[in-house]
């Protein structure tokens, strides 16, 4: 048995300490991973009220400069955009302030205002954002464009207004051709909304920006409960 | 002897705690069919200067292959500015996926050629002499899905999703794009159930092959339940 002295005994600790450390340096040196594809920002942001004078601040390029700073998001945008996001002024009346926690879905919401919507290109880092605009051509292939989300991924996108997704949701007691005629006055913008129905697997396809989806899957998961209840109590002669 | 004594064990216990912590370890070669990730990290300054042609071609050299770009599209790459808000670094497995995104942003996809990799526009038909890599599910999960600007081709030979090769056009339509980089189609109408065919941009075969095998699989939950 080795008999350790209080200096050996400091030895290892120190030598512990050390090696802690190192590794620790090293791997923040990596590139930061993370499980949340949206991490919550650092710090807010500020924009600032209309200001008659300065036509140069409370633009939608400003913004975005801001935005791409405190998420740590990459943004890639075409000349032509960015120079409607130069030309467009977001229009807030007086200074807001918005929580770190709030930045995606508000920046995203005014964005939506002013008809631009974000591309999810790239969820691990360096993470990556397109910009396009609803204005221009590119609004003719944005459903394309709309990332897969399964159904217990969408309280993810239901934040983020200004992102199109795309997601599957089976309705066993209803009958989905029927109800996508039913639905058709809800999707009002073919160039981001649809719901095509998939009857063989008794199901939809849904595509629009998260928040949409999220509320639509809801709603039928609700009225596909409700119609299973009251086929259940038809059965058993209620 | 006793600081050799403390430095042991200090040694063993930081190896056990980078293991613990899920240290870096070499990354394993692409597979066949991707391009050589560069031995170091990559660098893309922001602004308007940097043209998407440069840029590949900046990376092909450190990746240590051959990058042609089509005639075609030379002229409009050498003109379209990389335009990312900020500079960005890209580790070694990181950088073509991201100078692949501004590829694919251009409305480009990356192909194989006899000497190396072609850049060519597929907003129409694919350039001449382009051919998709034949991919499987699994070929996805093992790098390509990373891999926005690489032209492949999936057939998804999975349990048909719908009766007929009518129904099963317009239920894609909404899911492609009119490029060619982003394409469903169905191959075989005649075959019941029809076959399925997914190509262009790598990472979006991936996504939508993961989505109609998510659909594929529901289907058949339904049928066993009947």
């Amino acid at each position: 048995m080795i008999d350790m002295t209080d200096r050996t005994k400091r030895c290892i600790t120190i030598g512990f300490t050390l090696l802690a450390g190192a590794v620790g340096i090293s791997l923040g040196a990596l590139e930061p991973r993370t499980d949340d594809p949206f991490p919550t920002p650092t710090e807010g942001l500020t924009i600032p009220a209309v200001d008659r004078e300065d036509r140069s601040e409370g633009t939608a390029e400003k913004l975005l400069l801001e935005f791409a700073r405190v998420t740590g998001e990459h943004l890639v945008w075409a000349p032509e955009i960015h120079g409607l996001l130069r030309v467009t002024h977001l229009g807030v009346d007086r200074k807001l302030t918005i929580p770190p926690e709030e930045v995606y879905e508000v920046v995203e919401t005014l964005l939506l205002f002013h008809r631009f919507v974000l591309i999810d290109l790239r969820r691990e880092e360096p993470r990556m954002m397109g910009v396009v605009s609803l204005q221009s051509a590119a609004r003719l292939n944005l459903k394309a464009t709309a990332r897969y989300v399964r159904e217990d991924e969408l309280p993810t996108y239901a934040d983020h207004p200004a992102i199109l997704i795309t997601t599957f949701v089976r309705l066993e007691h209803l009958d989905v051709r029927a109800l996508t005629n039913a639905l058709r006055s809800m999707t009002t913008d073919p160039n981001t909304t649809s719901i095509v129905p998939i009857p063989e697997a008794n199901g939809l396809i849904v595509t629009g920006f998260g928040p949409w989806v999220h509320e639509q899957i809801e709603m039928l998961r609700e009225m596909n409960a409700a119609t299973g209840a009251t086929s259940a109590d038809v059965g058993e002669g209620k | 002897m006793k600081k050799i004594l403390g430095i042991v064990p200090a040694l063993a216990s930081g190896w056990l705690l980078m293991q613990a912590c899920g240290a870096p370890v070499a990354p394993a070669p692409p597979p066949e069919g991707v391009p050589p990730p560069p031995p170091v990290a990559f660098a893309i300054e922001s602004g308007e200067s940097l043209s998407v042609e440069r840029l590949v071609l900046r990376l092909a050299e450190l990746s240590g292959c051959h990058v042609e770009i089509d005639e075609g599209v030379r002229e409009r790459l050498s003109t379209t500015p990389v335009a990312l808000t900020r500079d960005l670094i890209a580790g070694p497995p990181a950088a073509w996926p991201v100078v692949e995104l501004l590829i694919v942003e251009a409305d480009c996809l990356l192909y194989e050629t006899d000497a190396g990799w072609g850049v060519g526009s597929f907003l129409a038909d694919p350039p001449k002499g382009a051919s998709p890599r034949p991919v499987g599910l699994s070929d996805l999960d093992e790098g390509f899905a990373e891999h926005p600007a690489l032209y492949v081709e999936l057939d998804l030979d999975y349990p048909p999703l719908y009766g007929s090769a009518h129904y099963s056009s317009h239920a894609y339509r909404d899911l492609g794009s009119t490029g060619t980089y982003r394409r469903i189609t169905i191959v075989e109408p005649e075959e019941q159930p029809p076959r399925v065919r997914l190509s262009g941009s790598a990472s979006w075969v991936a996504d939508r092959a993961a989505l109609l095998v998510d659909l594929g699989a529901t289907e058949l939950e339904g049928q066993e339940q009947e």
